[in-house]
């Protein structure tokens, strides 16, 4: 049974979702983060149709279930593109796009087949407990990208803070799901993992990427070295 | 039962670092930010040297101020790092003397952001006053 606290979490992040996306339309930006933004309508879109799933055939139902979990599989996937979208802000001026092109691609492909192999030989028992798994794993590879993302930006002394803040802000949504999908497959009886913590991690992408669109400048720079010295210490 | 396991422990450990790296953005940020006269008056602070332990203080200052440009977002963050540093100090008290002392700069950057955002309030605040109050026929 879901309870206000839920259907506000509900109604605050497909705002914020919409937010970002009429935001970067507004200030011509939608091109500039196409894929944060085509990612951002699709997870609004996502989150719309939950709740129809759940007037519809009740927070229990199979339906609600199947419908949760693979599409969520899929908007992770999606996700990535959006990693690779940052990769390509950050390799830009090294004019290494089509590597990172042809590495997302290698990626998606790879995460397809591997997918397919799994879902191929567990289709006789395509349990909640294997979408749970397939989700963790999904996510972990998410953060995994994140991370390396984030050393080449450590590297490379960027300094664009908007795209600092977008890229930590992602690192901490993918760790924080993939952390909440281990706890989930360590303890299936954990119910905070699984009614408490995806709603409140599912926020903070959109809330941290509106703020960061809203507030931090395009043209602000940070000294990254500053930060690299003070982790080093 | 070990691959989630490893997961979340990398998980946990990916989670902190970007956590703490994204906090410590803003209170570098916020350490950047000179303090007017009229904020260093109201309370009490010289210089940059302000203690951890005062951060309550400054967000019980700041909470009497009306929210100014979507600042309520950061400090929450704020509040958040200042209570892990909290938690970090007692964990590591004891064993890791450097800990301490990272935690102790940290918190005082945390109390330092506070004032900056009282500072912006207080300036947002009588901007209002000025505009609606004494323009006033």
């Amino acid at each position: 049974m879901l309870g206000p606290v839920d259907y506000a979490i509900w109604i605050l992040s497909v705002g914020l979702e919409v937010f970002v996306v009429a935001y970067s339309l507004a200030h011509k930006q939608f091109i500039r983060y196409l894929t944060l933004n085509i990612y951002m309508l699709a997870d609004a879109i996502w989150t719309i149709l939950c709740y129809y799933f759940v007037a519809h055939y009740g927070l229990t139902s199979m339906q609600y279930r199947y419908f949760y979990y693979y599409c969520d599989a899929l908007l992770t996937i999606l996700l990535y593109f959006s990693v690779f979208g940052l990769y390509q802000h950050v390799f830009g001026e090294m004019h290494a796009n089509k590597y990172v092109r042809g590495a997302s691609l290698m990626l998606l492909l790879s995460t397809g087949c591997v997918s397919f192999l799994i879902v191929h030989q567990s289709q006789d028992h395509l349990t909640s407990r294997f979408v749970i798994q397939l989700s963790q794993n999904l996510y972990f590879v998410g953060l995994v990208l994140t991370y390396i993302l984030w050393g080449a930006i450590m590297k490379l002394r960027e300094t664009r803070s908007r795209l600092i803040h977008l890229v930590l802000a992602l690192g901490i949504y993918f760790s924080a799901y993939s952390a909440t999908y281990a706890l989930r497959n360590l303890f299936p009886d954990f119910a905070m993992a699984r009614t408490v913590l995806p709603p409140l991690v599912g926020t903070w992408l959109p809330m941290a990427w509106a703020y960061t669109l809203w507030k931090v400048p395009e043209e602000a720079r940070l000294a990254t070295a500053q930060l690299a010295a003070s982790h080093a210490r | 039962m070990i691959l989630p396991a490893i997961i979340l422990v990398i998980s946990l450990a990916l989670l902190l670092n970007f956590f703490v790296t994204y906090c410590r953005l803003q209170v570098a940020a916020g350490r950047r930010v000179e303090l007017s006269e009229a904020a260093r008056e109201a309370t009490g602070i010289e210089g940059q040297g302000v203690s951890g332990d005062e951060f309550l203080r400054l967000r019980r200052l700041v909470d009497l101020c009306p929210e100014t440009d979507g600042d309520g977002y950061k400090l929450g963050l704020i509040r958040a790092y200042h209570a892990f540093l909290g938690v970090v100090r007692v964990l590591c008290g004891p064993v890791m003397p450097a800990a301490i002392a990272w935690a102790a700069s940290e918190r005082s950057g945390c109390s330092y952001y506070a004032a900056v955002a009282l500072d912006a309030r207080i300036a947002h605040t009588r901007q209002i006053f000025e505009r609606d109050f004494l323009a006033m026929p």
